[in-house]
């Protein structure tokens, strides 16, 4: 059995984001990037399956989508973690694509691999689209379950069986293998790398594939073949300073009441 | 509970991703490598060394908890690594206008330059963020075929006797009350032949060598000072390189210490203040004095509608000479901070931390040769540091500090003259604990304007709590804390009573002490996670005082997650 891990490195929550000139995009330089936490919870289920079931080997593979990101730190990371091999997508025509683009770089380079189970994060952090795994399963005409939060495999009759939070409830999904599987929170605990992990990964292949590799179009793909034009991006609206009502307790309830309902109007 | 510890064995481990430890690793990789290019070309007989190098850092990277001013003086750089300029070094900006002004509450004086001596001006210094120098510098290291691992933390020297063996990373995945969780990582062991200290002031781990091995025996205790720092994005009227030092407003007479303001590219500046930390006012607050001193229409001029984009906060060893420790024992050493070497009145340490990793790599690199890393071998680190500038730079300006005992104003005469000099007392003795220097609010020497609320504007002025968001520092709120108060009743009980109001409220930087609760229910609140790292609270912790013993209440080790995520200081 053979699985393939997509991840996509986005800025770190805490990071500060700066837009650039044209209000179109973020700036990238001198931010700090880590995996999407959502494609940790995909790692540690793809790991935990190879532990279990003795599966053949788990792949990594990621795309640049900008010339200032390294994804290679998050496939580093995942080497680390435990996986056999990674594969950075990497060419400038690649680039400044949306997510149908990146779709259809990923679903090229995975006809060029093997594989039994595709498993992504829900969605990146970063844009919050939650496209690319549905889209990349829709272009290689994959099942796929989403939003799972609990996996079995079962190799003898190749069927998984996924587990998805609904409101008030649990849906349980049956998909024949091969298929694709997006991940959510409360499926595992992403490991940590340990550092003879950390070690090893150096020594693990850590592929780069450009567009020759997987014989795209560029007029398909990257800024040309996108079908999303982001329009304007804007922070959100800074916080206006806290108030503090001050007094007696009974007099100030009095007061916070008052401006919910007269100035804040939430009452 | 140790049976499942893997263990790491490795040659040199370096403690501490920073500009000492890069240094340290990039010259011994320099140094293995012509030794085994001779031994190719048949130059030398001896074996060829092949040692396994590794470098732990607790930062998500070895920027992460990297701040500085900075003004950096090339000079060690310049040894390391002659052609750094053609290496993709990130520094460009060089101090163009430099001066230093006295502040008054409305009003400044430019301190003429003839006053400073030549070797301490710092023209022929560039302007960067620490951060960007550890990451170019690790990219070297790496590259030279040293093991970097990140968010990896020591939290234990290992001995084989009295030899240093090594240390243990802390447990990762670990609850509130330190079970563990599904993803629970023990730490590992990392065996090494030389372990090197390199973990910035007041180290967890280099304290705990300190204090074992009394390496400060004879000699005086550490001062130190508090450095706090933003950046600040202005719209349109940058300065690229600036670089203006101030004295006097906000702080008090008694506090020694001053501010900076650095101009970079992108219309960015660095606004900061360092002060000693032998303040004697309970209520000093060196992030509530930053925004006094960006209030000042000498610096405020510069940052008009600006908006601070980054914060952090760091303490800086300040004793001087008479305060570096013995610098090695059995199988470690120290370098940097951790082992004090600052020049205080050229305001730099980044030079000494590098160049003093150089020096700690040429001991190594013949303990190696010799097979041999026991501390008569090492010991051979204490006299290169003795022979180098470092050492006699310190000797130079080592009574430049100790002249603010007598407060600011002779302080600067008498600390100017000896900056020219040299001259004074040429012993240790007479330095008191920065703790030990608290007073009760009523008798502590404080500026008119101390009483009076900091002003904030939510936009070039900021509270602290803004500040700390703006330092990007992050824990797990389910790991356990990594901040102790050993006896909370003698907060209240004694603590608050003394002092009239509850110091560590006031000198932590981050807003971890709270004071909360009303009468029989006031305690001290500890938010760790809003920790920048910055040591303040171990170094400033006052309860000693009272006691007479040498028990500290608030404990302080290095957490095994987590940590400021600082950009561009």
């Amino acid at each position: 059995m053979k699985l393939i891990v997509c991840i996509k490195q986005v800025p770190a929550t805490e990071s500060k984001l700066v837009l650039t000139r044209n209000g179109t995009d973020i700036e990238r330089a001198g931010l700090n990037f880590v995996m999407n936490p959502y494609d940790e919870f995909a790692v540690e289920e793809a790991l935990r399956i190879k532990e279990r079931l003795g599966a053949e080997d788990v792949t990594a593979l990621s795309l640049r989508p900008h010339a200032a990101q390294k994804p290679e730190e998050a496939l580093r990371t995942c080497l680390a973690m435990g996986a056999d091999k990674a594969i950075l997508l990497s060419d400038p025509a690649f680039e400044g694509g949306d997510s149908y683009t990146t779709a259809l770089v990923l679903a090229a380079a995975l006809r060029c691999l093997p594989f039994d189970l595709l498993l992504f994060g829900k969605q990146a952090v970063d844009d919050d689209g939650g496209a690319v795994g549905i889209q990349v399963a829709e272009l290689l005409g994959l099942p796929h379950v989403a939003v799972v939060n609990k996996l079995e495999v079962d190799t003898q009759s190749r069927c998984i069986v996924a587990h998805r939070q609904i409101e008030g409830g649990v849906e349980v999904v049956e998909a024949p293998l091969p298929s694709l599987i997006t991940c959510q929170k409360g499926l595992n605990e992403p490991r940590y790398p340990s550092l003879p992990g950390i070690m090893k990964a150096k020594q693990k292949p850590l592929e780069i594939w450009n567009r020759d590799r997987i014989g795209l179009e560029p007029t398909a793909i990257g800024v040309a073949g996108a079908k999303v034009n982001v329009v304007r991006l804007e922070s959100p609206p800074a916080r206006p300073a806290g108030r503090i009502i001050s007094g007696d307790a009974v007099a100030a309830v009095q007061e916070l009441v008052r401006l919910l309902h007269e100035e804040a109007k939430v009452i | 509970m140790d049976e499942d510890r893997q263990i790491l064995e490795v040659d040199i481990l370096f403690v501490g991703g920073g500009p000492a430890n890069l240094s340290a690793a990039l010259r011994l990789t320099q140094l293995i490598a012509s030794h085994n290019g001779q031994i190719s070309a048949g130059n030398r007989s001896s074996p060829r060394l092949e040692p396994r190098i590794a470098l732990i850092e607790k930062g998500h990277d070895v920027g992460a908890h990297a701040i500085s001013g900075a003004i950096f003086d090339p000079i060690a750089l310049e040894e390391l690594l002659p052609d750094y300029r053609d290496r993709g070094f990130p520094f460009s900006l060089h101090v163009t206008q430099h001066s230093l002004r006295y502040l008054t509450t409305e009003r400044n004086v430019r301190l003429p330059n003839v006053l400073i001596p030549p070797s301490y001006r710092q023209d022929r210094c560039y302007l960067g963020s620490l951060q960007k120098l550890n990451l170019w510098l690790a990219e070297q290291v790496e590259a030279a075929g040293a093991y970097l691992f990140h968010e990896t933390c020591g939290v234990r020297i290992l001995y084989d006797g009295a030899r240093v063996c090594g240390v243990q990373t802390g447990d990762k995945g670990l609850d509130a009350d330190g079970g563990r969780k599904a993803n629970y990582q023990p730490g590992t062991n990392i065996h090494a032949r030389i372990t090197v200290f390199g973990e910035g002031p007041y180290g967890t781990l280099a304290e705990d060598l300190i204090n074992r091995f009394k390496l400060r025996e004879g000699r005086d205790p550490q001062s130190y000072a508090l450095g706090v720092k933003e950046v600040i994005q202005v719209k349109s009227g940058g300065s690229p390189g600036l670089a203006i030092h101030t004295i006097g407003y906000p702080l008090g007479s008694h506090v020694f210490g001053g501010g900076f303001c650095y101009g970079f590219d992108n219309n960015l500046f660095a606004v900061g203040m360092v002060c000693g930390l032998d303040w004697d006012d309970p209520q000093m607050d060196a992030q509530a004095q930053l925004q006094r001193l960006k209030k000042h229409p000498f610096i405020q001029r510069f940052l008009q509608g600006g908006e601070v984009i980054a914060y952090g906060a760091k303490t800086l060893p300040e004793g001087g000479y008479f305060a570096v420790p013995r610098p090695y024992v059995d199988g470690a050493l120290l370098v940097g901070d951790s082992a004090g070497l600052l020049n205080v009145p050229y305001l730099k340490g980044i030079h000494y931390a590098m160049k003093s990793g150089i020096l700690a790599a040429e001991t190594m690199f013949d303990a190696l040769l010799q097979n041999d890393t026991s501390a008569s071998t090492l010991s051979s680190y204490e006299a290169r540091l003795a022979s180098s500038y470092i050492m006699q730079d310190l000797y130079h300006v080592r009574n430049f500090r100790r002249a603010f005992a007598y407060g600011c104003p002779p302080g600067l005469l008498l600390g100017g003259l000896t900056m020219w000099t040299g001259l004074g007392p040429t012993k240790p003795g007479a330095v008191r604990e920065d703790f030990r220097h608290l007073r009760p609010l009523d008798q502590a020497v404080r500026g008119r304007w101390a009483d009076e609320p900091a002003q904030y504007d939510a936009g070039v002025l900021v509270d602290k709590l803004t500040d700390v968001y703006h330092s990007g520092t992050q824990h797990r709120e389910d790991q356990p804390s990594h901040i102790q108060i050993l006896d909370p009743a003698r907060c209240v009980t004694d603590c608050i009573p003394r002092f009239g109001d509850a110091p560590c409220t006031y000198f932590c930087p981050a807003r971890v002490y709270e004071l909360v609760g009303e009468g029989a229910g006031r305690r001290i609140q500890i938010n760790f996670a809003n920790c920048v790292h910055c040591k303040t609270c171990v170094i400033k912790d006052p309860l000693d005082v009272i006691s007479g013993d040498h028990v500290q209440n608030i404990v302080w080790r290095a957490p095994a997650e987590g940590g400021p995520h600082y950009q561009g200081l």
